[in-house]
């Protein structure tokens, strides 16, 4: 589609909504009976009056905190004369707002609207919503920074700020969702970035028509190249050395309003492979841990795969002891490999779902009764071979290796259709169904540059910190995929 | 998006026109044939094969095994099929036994489909059994090993890991059979009362079975044949202090050298001359004479002696072989090389190098004499 009559129809689409629900124009002075008329029959909605001083407030009762409300409404309203109230109106915190529709998102957002003698007053009293910070569960870390960020984007933000102490890191707020109204912020530090792809990224962030945007995850669909490709376009991370090191190389990141993780662009196939983690190991541990990654992708997706193409079609291949005893463990099985392994991988994956979807305490029992049915009564009972359990589990366990959840869920995906192609054609099927993958992921694009980079593209240069864990001595430049114009590390040329 | 339409439809298309013709083979619905045995049932020319084949059963312990006579081996397969409830199928063969009358008549007709068939492997081994093949595949009261199949299998593969018999697989043989200026060898099995041993090396000319190398000369063939990596070798020294003494080493490595000295007047039918020098160092650990091996020089001697002994007994090989025209060495692909393709073209290489004169030198080398008790 045209990017210009995108633009457009987003503003059109945008005149219509305003027209509909009845907004006030712009600019039109903000009046009390408006505003409670825009508030009316929510429990909310909180409507003070000073009768002795015709001061009239009004607020949102579950975004106020408490402290705040006694400092600036309570203690100084109460009792109060209307020259106290000139004077008390009179300081910076109380800012007169003219405009209507500005006086209601800031009550939205929190803030208290202060109306006295015809002139609005709006005053920050709100407190912030949410957890403190806390470990982030999705991704783990045993040596290195435990925080993770937390739903409010202020305080992220903030975490940010206090990491990266530099003036050049830069945060764009934008809006997202005509309900809604999610904020969402694009951070990136100037002279490192790239500026054609921040550009792009708020271009395509401001073209988003939703509802709602409620989390990172789901913003990242919106502005994807790809959006029916199986595999995550834009990494995401509630880690905020993670934001920072991405942040560092020359990427662009962004969050969500309400959203506990933020994402980085441009982003590779290989970037999800690798975990903060890596670089606060020694470099060789860091590079072994990578490449354990990458064994358990492979693993994740083609062990499962290639047990059923090896039973059903290359016997040759099996070593002579072992093909003893998996036909005496097959021998039981009723159905053919494919189906035994579609009808375990199904299993698991809803032992995996539900353990994800039950409490902590219910999720255990879960793991262990699953883990006593899957791994000795269905052998037991004939229902699959103990090699193909073996087989099941590991790719199972395969996948947990990768730090992206995301990225993770994707993969589980695949592996059944490399199930299935292995189960019709063998391991010709398996290398088709791995050659369909490998030319999916090679024309995957993010924000311009390929998914496969450094691979392909080849640059030997980065591949030092994408399959490998190189040393910092070695790492001296940034990588060629954020098209930055500092390459040099340690150099900052403005 | 058009490529990837494109792709998509010609993928539902091989998925959907190769459904059609797979070969599943799903184990458990397969008969491993794991051993398989030719041999004559009779005497004459128009003498049918008699081909065993054992399959042994997933509790590890016994085999199932078919004997039948036949045409060829394919056709005893089918008669084969028709007796097993699982289909038979030879992705899993590791041996052919070969009996000896078969092999001196030549194997290579039999051969020739175990090469043609894509499932069977090429790690296959190769051997001739002086006793009844058939009575070796149906015997299953090994104390070594549950079924023959794996006793022979485990037996060869120990045996050849060291380098005491050539590796003699389906690869090897073949290779040797086609190449030009080399003969193929196999393992020679006998069936004794409670155990199956290697009875040594068989020599081949072209696909016929004609000499044998016996068990105890397998080292020093060995020596000629490729090198040792770890091998054990007892040499008898006849020493002129009139005692016989024995020496032993072990963990012992060795190399080979050829080298055409002369290939003058080839044509003209004058003997060529050939040396073979072999390189071989070990640990002696075993000494049963006079000499004080903690003195360097009496180690000198010592190796000097065994030289002259390896010497001899190398020599008489030679001379076996050449007497039997049967170059498993590949001395003739040395010659080869040292000589214009057409003269090779035109030469009897058998011929040759039966008259062929043919030098051992042998550099032996006391890596060690063990453990020093006093």
């Amino acid at each position: 589609m045209d990017v210009f009559a995108k633009i457009k129809h987003f503003f059109v689409a945008g005149e219509q909504e305003v027209t509909t629900v009845k907004e006030p124009e712009k600019n039109e002075h903000p009046s009390l009976e408006h505003t409670i008329r825009q508030f009316e029959n929510s429990m909310d909605f909180i409507h003070r009056t000073y009768p002795q001083s015709h001061v009239d407030v009004i607020y949102l009762a579950y975004l106020i905190g408490n402290d705040q409300l006694l400092q600036e409404i309570i203690r100084p309203f109460t009792d109060a004369n209307e020259e106290e109230v000139k004077t008390v109106l009179s300081r910076s915190q109380y800012v007169v707002v003219v405009d209507s529709k500005e006086c209601i998102n800031g009550i939205l957002n929190g803030k208290a609207a202060v109306f006295f003698r015809g002139s609005t007053y709006l005053v920050d009293i709100s407190k912030p919503v949410g957890r403190s910070v806390e470990q982030s569960e999705t991704e783990t870390v045993i040596s290195g920074p435990h925080d993770g960020f937390v739903e409010n984007i202020g305080q992220n933000l903030g975490v940010l700020r206090q990491r990266l102490k530099s003036a050049h890191l830069k945060f764009v707020k934008l809006e997202v969702g005509e309900v809604a109204k999610n904020v969402v912020v694009v951070a990136y530090i100037e002279g490192l970035a790239n500026q054609e792809i921040v550009d792009e990224l708020i271009r395509r962030i401001q073209l988003i028509e939703y509802d709602a945007v409620t989390d990172t995850n789901m913003l990242i669909q919106f502005i994807d190249e790809n959006p029916n490709s199986i595999f995550p376009q834009f990494m995401t991370t509630e880690r905020p050395d993670g934001i920072v090191s991405k942040l560092i190389a020359g990427r662009v990141a962004g969050f969500v309003d309400g959203s506990p993780s933020g994402f980085t662009c441009p982003t590779d196939f290989f970037d999800f492979f690798s975990s903060p983690d890596d670089y606060y190991q020694r470099w060789l541990i860091g590079t072994a841990l990578r490449v354990l990654r990458f064994i358990g992708f492979l693993i994740t997706i083609s062990f499962t795969a290639f047990y059923v193409s090896v039973t059903t079609y290359h016997y040759e291949m099996i070593p002579h002891t072992m093909l003893l005893n998996l036909t005496e463990s097959r021998a039981k099985v009723p159905f053919p490999p494919l189906l035994e392994a579609l009808l375990m991988e199904t299993t698991i994956e809803l032992l995996r779902e539900a353990g994800a979807r039950l409490p902590t305490k219910v999720g255990q029992t879960i793991g262990i009764v699953g883990g006593i049915v899957i791994g000795q009564a269905a052998v037991q009972a004939g229902f699959t071979s103990n090699i193909l359990i073996i087989a099941v589990a590991t790719s199972a366990i395969a996948s947990f290796v990768i730090p992206s959840y995301i990225m993770s869920a994707s993969i589980r995906l695949i592996r059944f259709g490399l199930i299935l192609m292995a189960g019709i054609l063998g391991n010709l099927g398996l290398l088709m169904a791995i050659g369909m993958v490998v030319i999916h992921l090679a024309g995957v694009t993010n924000m311009g540059t390929s998914y496969l980079t450094p691979l392909a593209p080849i640059n030997f240069k980065d591949m030092l910190d994408t399959y490998i864990r190189g040393p910092f001595w070695a790492l001296r430049s940034r990588p060629t995929i954020t098209r930055t114009s500092n390459k040099k590390i340690n150099k900052m040329r403005k | 998006m058009n490529i990837n339409k494109r792709l998509l439809m010609m993928m539902t298309a091989v998925i959907l026109l190769l459904t059609g013709c797979t070969d599943q083979h799903i184990i458990e619905r397969a008969g491993f044939v794991r051993t398989i045995a030719y041999d004559l049932s009779g005497e004459g020319e128009n003498t049918k094969l008699r081909v065993t084949v054992s399959i042994p059963k997933s509790n590890h312990e016994d085999a199932i095994v078919y004997s039948t006579m036949a045409e060829s081996g394919k056709k005893a397969k089918m008669i084969f099929n028709r007796h097993n409830n699982r289909r038979l199928v030879n992705g899993q063969l590791r041996q052919v036994v070969f009996g000896e009358r078969l092999a001196r008549r030549g194997v290579w007709s039999n051969m020739d489909t175990l090469t043609r068939d894509p499932s069977i492997g090429s790690r296959l081994h190769i051997i001739v059994s002086e006793s009844d093949p058939h009575h070796i595949l149906i015997r299953n009261d090994y104390p070594q090993g549950p079924t023959a199949g794996e006793y022979i299998d485990t037996l060869i593969r120990t045996e050849a890991k060291a380098g005491e018999i050539p590796d003699t697989s389906l690869y090897t043989f073949t290779r040797d059979y086609y190449d030009d200026g080399i003969d193929p060898v196999a393992t020679i099995l006998k069936e004794e009362k409670e155990s199956l041993s290697v009875d040594g090396i068989a020599l081949f000319k072209n696909d016929q079975y004609v000499g044998k190398i016996e068990a105890e000369d397998r080292m020093f063939f060995a020596l000629l044949h490729h090198g040792v990596r770890a091998g054990d070798l007892n040499v008898s020294i006849q020493s002129e202090r009139d005692l016989e003494e024995q020496a032993t080493l072990e963990y012992l490595s060795s190399k080979r050298k050829i080298k055409v000295l002369s290939t003058r007047g080839i044509r003209e039918g004058r003997p060529i001359q050939v040396a073979l020098r072999i390189k071989l160092s070990g640990s002696l650990l075993e000494y049963i004479g006079e000499l004080d091996m903690k003195k360097p020089s009496d180690q000198r001697k010592l190796e000097a002696e065994l030289e002259q002994t390896i010497n001899r007994k190398c020599q008489k090989l030679i001379d076996h072989m050449q007497e039997k025209k049967s170059d498993p060495m590949g001395i003739g692909q040395y010659v080869r090389n040292s000589i214009p393709h057409s003269v090779w073209k035109q030469l009897k290489w058998e011929e040759v190098f039966s008259k062929a004169d043919i030098s051992v030198h042998v550099d032996v080398k006391i890596r060690d004499y063990g453990k020093m008790l006093h």
